[in-house]
């Protein structure tokens, strides 16, 4: 599988603060990679970082297989960016253009431009050409920039916490508009959210990040499919971890005032091992939550 | 290049027609309130340069579209060129325009019903090479600022190359200004370029030469620019 994305070892300091420490991540064609993380985790630094926006202290990208670097020269992410849709988490057009003029001024940037494929999106998306971005509703603004992201026919999407505000009934047809994109096998997504019921939805493989570091990067039917969250009480606790059910220090044990959380790696295999333990499916968020915030048991 | 420049151009081409027609109004006012239209070619002459300064600055803080426009395939070398290339193109274009214009103002004005004295005197302004040498010169100085103003605009966004850019101009003005007479002989050269330019003839070479240096000017403000954005984190 080739990967449109792989960024290794990515770091990056302003002053004394490191805002990516050695980021590693891929986007393998014919997948959605979920990136999700706490506000200021850095998830916008690292797309940044990718899309050549600012330059890493050290580390590698790679777009399509090809380097990124000082040395390859402003040609290679050019190259590398005409395949390339980007959605960023507001719409950035001039708010007194029309949605037309918008599109006009995305066009001139891109060789591969379809002014057809354009017109029917937003057709498509029912935005009228002639109405001013400043009046559209955040959900309109959202799907104009897919119109834009689109039209030039990109092998990638990269999309920047573009669910983020929209209403539910919005963030599905973004959500339908991406599992149509990514049913080509050569297309890939990147989908920076900390809405993980979103992720849940369409992600084929979640990175987690905090602190500008990675924290995990799986398939996401491991986490959702496979691995559980016990609800015990705290006297529970010793006995789950010497049940057996994981190797030492995998578990990772989350207490509250009044019960305790136990991610455990497979759900059934614990509820064979502990059957009067309420085991549940483990949810992104849950997985986050316990990953950043559980004990190491 | 190319892609950069109809990219950004795309973007004010709605404001270069508002722009035309507050060119119109104040053309109007001008030349009926100076009685010339040298003051009209002037004015619309240096306007330009800030107009789109200004409106590209402001473009580039509003919703992140700077961020947005770097992440589409042009490189940061081509957004300054496209940029630079923008403001001289439709800077040079309203100036040969306000100069077509003040021609055709001088030799309607005797047909026009606007009074005998301001019909003379608007007449008689019918000039090629004057209204040339002035538009060339009031583009010129607004240009030469720009050039001083765009580059920090680049690297350090509007707010703040509004805020330090006047300070350095004046601060370079005032030296320039107390260090010129110091320089052994400045005030005779400057006299004897009084005469040369009080010479008719001299005109279009004045104007070439005014040219000429402002665009030397610009060309190295637009290297500062390249270099200092290609740095910058968006």
């Amino acid at each position: 599988m080739n990967d449109l994305i792989k960024a290794r070892g990515l770091t990056k300091s302003y002053g004394g603060t490191t805002v990516l420490d050695s980021v590693d991540i891929t986007v393998p064609a014919g997948t959605i990679v979920g990136f999700v993380g706490a506000n200021g985790a850095g998830k916008t630094c690292t797309i940044r970082a990718l899309l050549s926006l600012m330059p890493p202290d050290s580390g590698s990208v790679e777009l399509f297989g090809e380097p990124l670097s000082a040395s390859a020269g402003d040609e290679a992410a050019v190259r590398a960016k005409r395949r390339i849709g980007v959605v960023l988490d507001t719409c950035p057009f001039i708010g007194d253009l029309s949605v037309k003029t918008a599109g006009d001024v995305v066009k001139a940037a891109y060789p591969t431009w379809r002014a057809d494929l354009f017109e029917g999106l937003l057709r498509r998306f029912e935005l009228d050409p002639k109405r001013k971005v400043k009046d559209l509703s955040r959900g309109m603004g959202m799907k104009l920039q897919l119109a834009c992201a689109l039209a030039h026919e990109p092998e990638l999407l990269v999309l920047d916490e573009a669910t983020a505000g929209l209403d539910p009934l919005a963030r599905d047809e973004v959500l339908d508009i991406l599992r149509d994109f990514v049913s080509d096998e050569a297309h890939g997504v990147l989908l920076s959210s900390h809405i993980t019921t979103d992720l849940e939805k369409i992600a084929d493989i979640v990175v987690g990040i905090d602190h500008g570091r990675i924290l995990f990067d799986l398939e996401k039917d491991a986490i959702t499919d496979g691995m559980g969250v016990a609800r015990c009480r705290a006297a529970d606790v010793e006995r789950i971890v010497s049940g057996g059910i994981a190797e030492e220090g995998t578990l990772r044990v989350l207490r509250h005032e009044r019960s305790t959380d136990v991610l455990v790696p497979d759900r059934f295999a614990f509820a064979r091992r502990f059957p009067e333990i309420a085991c549940d499916a483990c949810s992104i968020e849950d997985y986050l939550q316990l990953v950043l915030k559980g004990e190491p048991r | 290049m190319k892609a950069a420049f109809l990219s950004e151009f795309a973007s004010v081409r709605s404001t270069l027609a508002q722009m035309a027609l507050i060119y119109l109004a104040c053309g109007i006012f001008i030349c009926i309130g100076m009685k010339s239209v040298l003051g009209m070619v002037g004015a619309i002459s240096a306007m330009t340069p800030f107009f789109l300064t200004f409106t590209f600055a402001g473009y580039d803080t509003l919703n992140g579209w700077e961020r947005y426009r770097a992440a589409l395939p042009l490189s940061r070398r081509d957004i300054v060129l496209g940029r630079y290339a923008n403001v001289l193109a439709c800077s040079v274009v309203a100036a040969a325009a306000s100069v077509v214009a003040g021609l055709a103002i001088a030799a309607f004005a005797p047909s026009l019903p606007i009074g005998e004295e301001l019909a003379s005197n608007l007449a008689k302004e019918a000039d090629l090479a004057l209204l040339a040498l002035v538009a060339v010169s009031a583009l010129a100085v607004m240009l030469i600022v720009t050039s001083f103003l765009l580059p920090a605009v680049f690297r350090f966004g509007m707010n703040k190359a509004m805020r330090f850019v006047p300070i350095g101009m004046f601060v370079v003005i005032m030296l320039g200004g107390l260090a010129l007479p110091n320089i052994a002989g400045m005030p005779d050269v400057l006299v004897q370029l009084d005469a040369w330019l009080s010479d008719p003839s001299n005109m279009p070479l004045a104007t070439a030469a005014i040219a000429g240096i402002t665009l030397a000017v610009f060309a190295a403000s637009c290297l500062v620019a390249v270099r200092l954005y290609r740095s910058k984190d968006l």
